[in-house]
């Protein structure tokens, strides 16, 4: 899957790479924002009352 | 050679192409979704405590830079109305000897912290706590695990002083505050001495139950956290009274 994601984005190979590095942070901050979420929501919230 | 391949048998199984795919897809699926919950377990447990015990190796010197810094002045302490406290105190524990409400005396109190500054130190050795607490409990001010509800007193002074932790992330500061129970001591070092409380109540609330963190006649320490672990489904509070302190004698006697 990650390999038809590199091979399908434009340009050279370490444009490419780039273009790689930039998709994985962008995922990783999604899921970290999405992770937060889930565990403040449903699983810790801090025991804040109100 | 042709002769031989054409003698052995065919070993293939024909599958037909859509039970291939789906079976690609479901394997698929299977890792992603495996990756995921992964990654979830690392960052909740993880993660998140490798956040929460770095920023309390900074919190400890700034608690120490408050402590000498902040400007603490004595009051005179005038108690509030009386008002009963929503909380029994189990049979066995030592009750204060009620006063005439003229009574009042000169108490220490600290300037108001600023949010997520350092603003003390919390010990109960019963539940393994040993945790500095930040003004906020806001989702930021609690990456550092515990955190003082502004506009609750300031421990060790009058009033009732609200402190909010995780119960499993970020370090888990208050992991076993089940363990608690009435007549244990908590201790809390803040700018205007240290503080120690008595555990009064152990309860489990609802989240929008604010009647715990009302201000009281006194002076009371509330702790509140997630209950059961693991679940942000209810609240677990531990209600508390000051017992000995700086402030301790003044508060008593007038409340």
């Amino acid at each position: 899957m990650i390999r038809r994601l590199y091979e399908s984005l434009p340009g050279p190979a370490t444009v490419r790479l780039a273009e790689m590095a930039i998709i994985g942070a962008v995922v990783v901050v999604l899921l970290v924002v999405f992770y937060e979420w889930v565990g403040s929501t449903f699983m810790d919230s801090g025991g804040t009352i109100g | 050679m042709s002769t031989i391949r054409a003698e052995l048998p065919r070993l293939t199984i024909r599958r037909g192409p859509s039970a291939l795919a789906v079976g690609r897809v479901t394997a698929r699926v299977a890792v992603v979704a495996a990756v995921l919950i992964a990654g979830f377990v690392v960052y909740e447990f993880g993660v998140t405590s490798l956040v929460a015990q770095r920023a309390q190796g900074g919190l400890r010197d700034d608690l120490i830079a408050w402590e000498t810094t902040n400007p603490v002045s004595h009051v005179t302490y005038v108690p509030a109305g009386h008002r009963p406290a929503p909380v029994t105190v189990p049979a066995g524990l030592p009750t204060p000897e009620p006063a005439e409400p003229s009574v009042s005396g000169m108490i220490a109190v600290s300037g108001a912290p600023l949010p997520r500054m350092a603003v003390g130190r919390i010990v109960i050795e019963t539940a393994g706590v040993d945790w500095v607490f930040v003004e906020g409990v806001d989702r930021g001010a609690l990456r550092s695990g515990v955190g003082h509800m502004p506009g609750t007193a300031l421990p060790g002074e009058p009033g009732n002083a609200v402190l909010s932790g995780h119960r499993t992330t970020y370090g888990a500061p208050f992991l076993h505050l089940d363990r608690v129970e009435p007549g244990d001591l908590i201790t809390v070092t803040s700018a205007s001495g240290d503080h120690t409380y008595q555990v009064v109540e152990v309860r489990t609330v609802a989240p929008t139950d604010t009647s715990v963190t009302g201000q009281w006649s006194g002076a009371w320490l509330t702790l509140t956290t997630c209950t059961p672990a693991f679940s942000a489904r209810d609240r677990l509070v531990v209600i508390s009274r000051l017992v000995a302190g700086p402030n301790a004698g003044v508060i008593l006697a007038g409340s």
